[in-house]
């Protein structure tokens, strides 16, 4: 894939940088913030999301799989 | 009851929960279930993640499609891009071994097994081959009458046309089917095929070309006396309703189109609350339609 083979040339947008940083911190790329928590208790849902937010050890796994494949590698060489 | 494995995604859970809760609230009404995803991730994103790097995209993707493979149901999403994301990760897995061998090898490392026994659906599609539209017209409680619906069915939902199979990517019809059997009117409008502008990563890179494109969209919605506009797509949702406060905030402009979910939509239609619909917390006040509606 052509996009690809640029991103290993370093050719990323900051920006895409960004997503990925906030993916490999929170395992979404649009993470939960204090508003929404708030309409999930007054829609009756959990205040987190039943999705990595809820389950640290399922984060865990998905930071593993980012590693093994050497993407997060590939994204701080840009980012950093 | 027939059971489906949830996947929210981010934009849904992490922004617009009404989304979740009418979604749960209109499957239920017909013997549907949608059921948790516990641990699942973000889908991941196809624009940034896929084009980043294909085989990570696929490992991550993967990880969400065993979540459901180890309850032993298929896949319901309410987001074109985890629409995307999981029915072409899918699609590829089960069309090329090598690849699923690879994408297996990673998957062991965190003790998971990707076997290809599962299918990937959006939430349109489980009203209009599930419960179908003649069904849920007998159950509709406010017909929507007088209420000019503008559809945007999003990019992701139509193509690439040969693996959704939704029929013509350029004058798509389910979406317009569903709405006339919640009494409403589908308007049709210059460019409807057109991007919300939000997708493969434009929003995160370049805000000003995403909002010049919601904004080309929303003239010509409003231009044919659109009381609101319905999307199958969370991020699409996101973009139609942040985007218009965007873009009041930019230009000056004073756009005010309440933007409704697919499901938000069909709830109310079967009398549900609008406010247990999550309809009072978007950006854009929802007020206008629901008058309409009484």
């Amino acid at each position: 894939m052509l996009r690809n083979l640029a991103v290993k040339e370093g050719h990323m947008r900051p920006e895409h940088v960004r997503v990925c940083e906030i993916f490999f911190k929170y395992g979404h790329a649009v993470p939960i913030n204090e508003d929404t928590k708030a309409v999930r208790k007054r829609l009756a849902l959990s205040e987190l999301p039943p999705t990595v937010h809820m389950y640290p050890e399922a984060l865990k796994e998905v930071l593993a799989l980012v590693d093994e494949r050497g993407f997060r590698a590939l994204v701080e060489r840009k980012g950093g | 009851m027939t059971n489906y494995a949830f996947f929210l995604g981010c934009i849904t859970p992490n922004r617009y929960p009404g989304i979740e809760v009418a979604s749960k609230k209109v499957m239920s009404e017909f013997g549907i279930a949608l059921l948790d995803m516990k641990g699942a991730s973000c889908c991941p994103a196809p624009g940034v993640f896929g084009s980043f790097d294909l085989e990570t995209w696929l490992a991550l993707a993967a990880r969400n499609l065993v979540i459901a493979e180890e309850m032993g149901v298929n896949i319901a999403t309410s987001c074109n891009g985890c629409y995307a994301t999981l029915q072409e990760a899918n699609h590829l897995l089960k069309h090329n071994p090598k690849l699923k061998d690879r994408v297996n090898e990673s998957l062991a490392k965190v003790g998971k097994r990707y076997k290809g026994t599962i299918e990937v659906k959006h939430v349109i599609e489980l009203l209009s081959d599930e419960v179908k539209f003649e069904n849920i017209e007998k159950k509709v409680k406010k017909p929507l009458k007088r209420v000019k619906v503008a559809v945007h069915y999003g990019c992701h939902f139509l193509k690439p046309s040969e693996t959704r199979m939704h029929g013509s990517a350029e004058r798509p019809t389910v979406l317009n089917d569903l709405i006339r059997s919640l009494g409403a009117e589908d308007v049709d409008y210059k460019d409807r095929a057109m991007c919300c502008g939000a997708g493969g990563g434009v929003r995160a890179a370049n805000l000003d070309v995403a909002l010049d494109m919601t904004a080309e969209k929303l003239d010509s919605m409003i231009e044919v006396g659109a009381d609101c506009v319905v999307t199958p797509c969370a991020f699409c949702h996101l973009q139609f309703d942040r985007g218009q406060v965007e873009l009041n905030e930019k230009s000056g402009k004073k756009y005010g189109l309440p933007i409704v979910f697919v499901t938000q939509l069909a709830g109310l239609a079967l009398g549900m609350d609008p406010k247990e619909l999550g309809l009072g917390d978007n950006a854009i006040p929802s007020e206008s339609l629901l008058k309409k509606i009484q």
